[in-house]
């Protein structure tokens, strides 16, 4: 009666945010009426199940294979409802070099290597981040996720960061290091430019996949800022213009070397530059002087998670997939003997 | 006006002897009830040519579909009430039938506003008689359906409370006189819970996603995503919400008939005494068997019903159209049909053995636009209505705003440059193969 209810209120409040609140199935299982109305579910089960294992354990034929399904699922559902309610995930994007500090973790990029894959497709593997984690090094990839202590880390994109050098007047700097490409912090930079860099034409454009070749940035409490864009480039000693919607597939041929950018310099609505740059050259504007260095670094989106249900959750998967495929082949070998012993009544 | 209404006043009677006869004691009250469910299903039939005379055919097809599904129910809760399907007549079958039939509670809610829908009908027809009988009936019945469901907690009579055909038919009377015959056809649980199990089965997916840190685009495998999207797909979801109906109907036939035990003929009967026993335990259990059978298949189409008409998808087929002196000329508006009332109008043109099927809509600013059948990125499986606002891909299921129809890149369709030239839409030859290129 008492798991009757349960599940009947349940379903109905699952049903009832679904429908008319607009809520996702994860907002509800983390939300404190899903955590309480689930658990109680779990607990009223498992008590069910205890109590079918002590009432049939005595029996010859005790159903080993299906209370190993029904732990299996119990399993399961206690460790994705752990999963979404303790699951803490990070993300970040690092330059070569950089540092990711976090909860006793420390991992520094120490290089990015991508492999080419025939059609320019990407695979898991393609792009590999090599990383030094409290003195030992590892390679991360896209998937599976590699355990670094304790931490799930993965890849989730790629791009470039150049190396900028920015001075006033009279030949301070203001800033140099390296700027990462991707992001239009400025927005009206974006409407100022006298062409947009055409969108890959792939469904999978997204996040960092495929890299951006473009970006703009501006310098804190000044109004000018700046537009980067890699134009040209080598990779494996071959020279590749990135053009177009397909710009993206010599960069998956391997590491892109002696980078030549187009740049633009904006003071409000002002246009102060535009063109080509050279890398190494002084490019003069009111107010000071920018250098775009030859030197460029590889940034990689990085995913680092904990999770203290995926192992529960794994379990329970394993025990319900084996659990069901036990329990059929003792079927199946059950039907088998029947058949074999024949007819069990007497003739009349 | 007057047919309909007539056949309205018809269907009300009909619903009204079925329920007077389910309240007799008679054993023998199914033929009665399974002629009563014959002259409505008669009756539906008669509002389908009616519609279908006024030229409203999507009306037409709707009663008709929805006509011969509730016939089906009927015809089911009619056998259950006979005699011989006793065994059957049970609380298992008041469980599955309160199930199906739950939103029909919500009427008490939908009353209100089909109170003031009904208001709104009287001031625009100044007939105030019919609305105002039938909001009242609505809410006498209410009373009376409560007074009957009090009394009997009150007094524990189970077996009223179990007399599965009389609750459905009061509750669907209930819901007809409420809402009328459209709301009344409604399967709206359906369609509620082909809505949950689309969401949660593409929620777990995506918590699955997350939690396994899988990557959740297609940039390793295509052909892996699509079969990963499968599981969100609403053809899936419809497969679903019939296999929680169905396994939920298997699993109460299964433990009723476990409960049946074979009549035991161990007496001392005479061996044509034992035989005509076992003949009529094995005909009890197929008429059982049948009876379930009927409702599942029932349940199969009204699924169905709930997934390919309420959700109102558009999907005209293209008209075939040719060009002159290079310029394609598609008419805008036909006897049937035209582009002003919103809807999506598809043109088919063959040229040099390709097949190129496009479209034109109309805007909200009122523009005409024209677009190929297909964008730059899906499987050129092109595209649907949802309202007059959205297009919708036929194989990614992107909603794509009528406003942005026109412009290019992203899901939006291939756009190709025209002009409307007297109520037809003319496109040069070339740029539509140009476009065709393109992409």
């Amino acid at each position: 009666m008492m798991t009757g209810m349960t599940i009947f209120l349940t379903v109905t409040y699952v049903c009832f945010l679904l429908l008319f609140k607009n809520y996702t199935f994860h907002a509800i299982l983390v939300s404190r009426a899903g955590i309480f109305l689930f658990s109680l579910l779990l607990i009223l089960f498992l008590v069910k199940l205890l109590q079918s294992i002590v009432k049939e354990r005595g029996k010859e034929n005790f159903p080993v294979f299906k209370h190993a399904f029904r732990a299996g699922w119990l399993l399961a559902l206690g460790g994705l409802l752990l999963s979404v309610n303790t699951r803490q995930s990070y993300e970040r994007m690092l330059c070569e070099g950089q540092t990711l500090r976090l909860h006793g973790l420390s991992l520094t990029l120490r290089g990015v290597t991508v492999h080419e894959n025939p059609g320019g497709v990407f695979l898991s593997k393609s792009v590999q981040a090599r990383l030094e984690s409290n003195g030992a090094h590892t390679t991360i990839h896209l998937f599976p996720p590699k355990k670094i202590s304790g931490f799930f880390t993965q890849t989730t994109g790629f791009g470039f960061a150049p190396h900028v050098d920015i001075r006033n007047a009279e030949g301070n700097v203001l800033f140099s290091g390296y700027v990462l490409l991707g992001s239009f912090s400025e927005r009206k930079t974006e409407a100022l430019l006298p062409a947009k860099q055409k969108a890959p034409q792939v469904m999978m454009g997204v996040g960092y996949f495929p890299p951006k070749i473009e970006g703009a940035f501006k310098l804190p409490g000044s109004p000018v800022h700046f537009y980067v864009k890699i134009v040209s480039g080598n990779i494996k000693g071959k020279r590749y213009a990135f053009k177009g919607a397909d710009y993206y597939v010599p960069l998956m041929k391997g590491r892109l070397e002696s980078p030549q950018y187009y740049l633009g310099i904006f003071n409000g609505k002002k246009t102060l530059y535009l063109g080509p740059a050279e890398t190494n050259r002084k490019i003069p504007f009111k107010g000071g002087t920018i250098t775009l260095s030859e030197k460029l670094r590889y940034i990689v989106g990085i995913k680092v998670a904990h999770d203290y249900g995926i192992n529960v959750l794994l379990t329970g998967l394993f025990f319900m997939l084996s659990g069901s495929v036990l329990q059929l082949a003792h079927i199946l070998k059950r039907t088998q003997t029947n058949k074999a012993k024949g007819p069990t009544h007497e003739p009349s | 006006m007057f047919l309909e209404s007539f056949i309205a006043g018809f269907e009300v009677f009909i619903v009204f002897l079925c329920v007077f006869l389910s309240f007799s004691k008679s054993k023998n009250a199914g033929f009665p009830l399974a002629g009563a469910g014959a002259a409505f299903l008669f009756s539906i039939l008669l509002s389908f040519y009616a519609a279908r005379a006024l030229g409203n055919f999507n009306k037409a097809y709707e009663l008709l579909s929805s006509g011969v599904l509730f016939s089906l129910y009927f015809l089911f809760c009619i056998s259950i009430t006979y005699k011989r399907m006793a065994p059957v007549y049970s609380r298992n079958s008041v469980c599955f039938s309160l199930l199906f039939f739950m939103p029909f509670f919500l009427c008490v809610f939908e009353l209100s506003a089909h109170f003031l829908n009904l208001l709104k009908t009287t001031q625009l027809k100044e007939n105030v008689t019919a609305p105002l009988l039938s909001v009242f009936s609505g809410f006498a019945l209410s009373v009376f359906l409560s007074w009957v469901s009090f009394r009997a907690i009150k007094k524990k009579d189970w077996d009223v409370a179990q007399n599965a055909p009389l609750a459905l038919m009061a509750l669907f009377l209930f819901k007809m006189v409420a809402g009328g015959v459209p709301h009344a056809i409604d399967p709206p649980f359906v369609i509620f819970l082909r809505k949950v199990m689309e969401t949660v089965s593409h929620d777990l997916l995506h918590i699955f996603f997350v939690t396994f840190q899988l990557p959740d685009h297609p940039y390793l495998n295509v052909r892996v995503y699509r079969w990963i999207l499968l599981a969100v797909d609403k053809k899936v979801s419809v497969i679903f919400t019939f296999a929680a109906f169905f396994l939920f109907l298997l699993s109460f036939f299964y433990r009723q008939e476990r409960g049946y035990a074979a009549p035991d003929t161990a007496g001392g009967e005479s061996n044509a005494e034992k035989r005509r026993i076992k003949k009529q335990h094995l005909r009890a259990k197929k008429i059982r068997g049948f009876a379930y059978a009927l409702s599942s298949f029932f349940l199969f189409f009204s699924v169905e019903q709930a997934y390919f008409y309420k959700e109102n998808v558009y999907k005209p087929d293209p008209i075939p159209v040719i060009a002159v002196k290079g310029e394609i000329i598609a008419p805008l508006s036909d006897p049937f049909s035209s582009i002003e009332n919103g809807r999506l109008r598809k043109f088919v043109y063959h040229a040099k053995n390709k097949r190129i099927v496009f479209f034109a809509v109309k805007k909200e600013n009122g523009n005409i636009v024209a677009a190929l059948d297909l964008c730059k990125i899906c499987e050129p499986e092109g595209y649907s209505q949802i309202s007059r606002n959205y297009l919708v891909c036929n194989y990614c299921a992107t909603p794509i705003p009528v406003s942005t129809v026109g412009m290019e890149g992203g899901c939006n369709p291939v756009p190709v440059p025209s002009r409307i030239v007297e109520s037809q839409l003319r496109i040069n030859e070339s740029d539509i193969l140009k476009a065709l290129k393109a992409h």
